[in-house]
């Protein structure tokens, strides 16, 4: 703003003049055609602008845009659940599987695998999700209307149709604290994997 | 808690109910507020980028964000305000690495190549006897805004066409009110010239 008098077109074009101030610049332009002529002109252009454009624009497949942001907020918010997710109520372990090592010794062919917590009702949650290719993202949601869960690995080279997932599917698990092992029972109470520490303290799988 | 969560989607409840029940983890009442906002948004986004698909993008990063950080929203300004606020960052970030990445710098000095908006300006029948028809004038005006930079398009909109106080302007642009007053004093001069031929003699 350069001058005084800049400052005081500026706020008369937009209002905010007070009426002895108002009453100032009117007199100022009586006295000086052009400022009254430049008044005059940018008083149109703003009238123009007001009449012509718009700020708000209608947003191209508006539903879909609200559904994308919903789907989006849900990701969020499994997101956080799984990083405030209380690692203890598995005494640990889930947080072993999410290591490179133990899968690369449980399933070293498998380009991702993901533990399954069956509990007493009747829904299925994944707690555990790991990519051994750090390229690929993985990610799991459980559909409840579907009774389904869903896995998206993002980033993967295209796979054979016959290319088998592999996934153990946990009902509860026991800690042998002695012996330092953990082992994770099926639902018929079948041990599926015993898993313990080696020496440099990464996880491995003891037996199956 | 005093409001009741369970209508979400009675269209009476005031931005600040809708926000404090997003605070609390409701989505539903999150989508009320982009429904609310999102043609706004997206307007900011377009007419900072001039096209369509990265504005929209622009705008789903803008309520996401908003999302995220909905429990520093403290009310103390209106939610517009703050939405405006974070979706201006998020185009001037958008427009910043484009800058960096050498795809156009942005000041008055280069015209804009796309007249934003343009193709909006509502028809009407040609008045022979009329120097420029209204539908011309619109036209010029679009063309002219788009050839503004970024700052003084954003700043001139708010005003001009929003309506916002200086105060306001200078929250959505995180700047202060001279800054303000000075972007619009300097996006007028410049309408003033590139409008010359429209207006002489008017």
């Amino acid at each position: 703003m350069k001058t005084p008098d800049d400052q005081l077109l500026a706020r008369w074009l937009d209002g905010e003049l007070s009426e002895q101030e108002s009453a100032r610049f009117e007199a100022m332009m009586a006295a000086d055609p052009a400022l009254r002529e430049e008044a005059e002109t940018l008083r149109a252009i703003s009238a123009s602008i007001r009449e012509h454009v718009s700020f708000e624009r209608e947003v191209p497949h508006a539903d879909f845009f609200n559904s994308q942001i919903q789907e989006r907020i849900a990701e969020v918010q499994r997101a956080d659940e799984r990083a405030h997710a209380p690692a203890a109520s598995a005494s640990g372990w889930f947080s072993w599987l999410r290591t490179p090592w133990a899968l690369a010794s449980a399933a070293a062919a498998v380009a991702v695998a993901f533990v399954v917590l069956r509990q007493e009702r009747p829904s299925t949650q994944v707690l555990s999700l790991y990519a051994p290719n750090p390229n690929i993202q993985a990610n799991a949601y459980h559909n409840a209307d579907a009774d389904a869960t869903v896995l998206m690995l993002n980033g993967l080279e295209s796979i054979p149709a016959d290319h088998e997932i592999a996934g153990i599917n946990v009902h509860h698990s026991e800690m042998e604290p002695q012996q330092g092992t953990t082992t994770l029972f099926n639902e018929q109470g079948n041990a599926l994997l015993v898993m313990t520490k080696n020496g440099w303290d990464q996880p491995v799988v003891a037996s199956r | 808690m005093s409001h009741p969560t369970s209508s979400p989607t009675d269209a009476e409840l005031s931005d600040n109910d809708l926000v404090r029940q997003a605070q609390q983890g409701n989505a539903q009442a999150f989508d009320l507020l982009v429904t609310r906002y999102r043609g706004k948004v997206y307007g900011m986004c377009y007419h900072l980028v001039h096209n369509e698909q990265d504005a929209w993008d622009l705008a789903q990063n803008a309520f996401i964000k908003a999302w995220r950080a909905l429990g520093s929203f403290k009310g103390d300004s209106a939610f517009y305000t703050w939405i405006y606020r974070i979706t201006h960052n998020v185009a001037y970030d958008w427009l910043r690495k484009r800058r960096i990445q050498g795809e156009g710098e942005f000041n008055d000095e280069i015209g804009a190549p796309i007249a934003a908006g343009a193709e909006a300006v509502p028809k009407q029948d040609p008045q022979p006897d009329d120097a420029l028809t209204n539908q011309e004038i619109g036209k010029r005006i679009h063309q002219a805004i788009a050839q503004l930079s970024p700052d003084h398009r954003t700043a001139i909109l708010l005003r001009e066409v929003e309506g916002h106080s200086y105060e306001e302007i200078a929250e959505m642009m995180e700047s202060s009110v001279g800054t303000v007053m000075s972007r619009l004093f300097y996006a007028r001069k410049k309408l003033q010239e590139l409008l010359k031929d429209t207006y002489e003699n008017a």
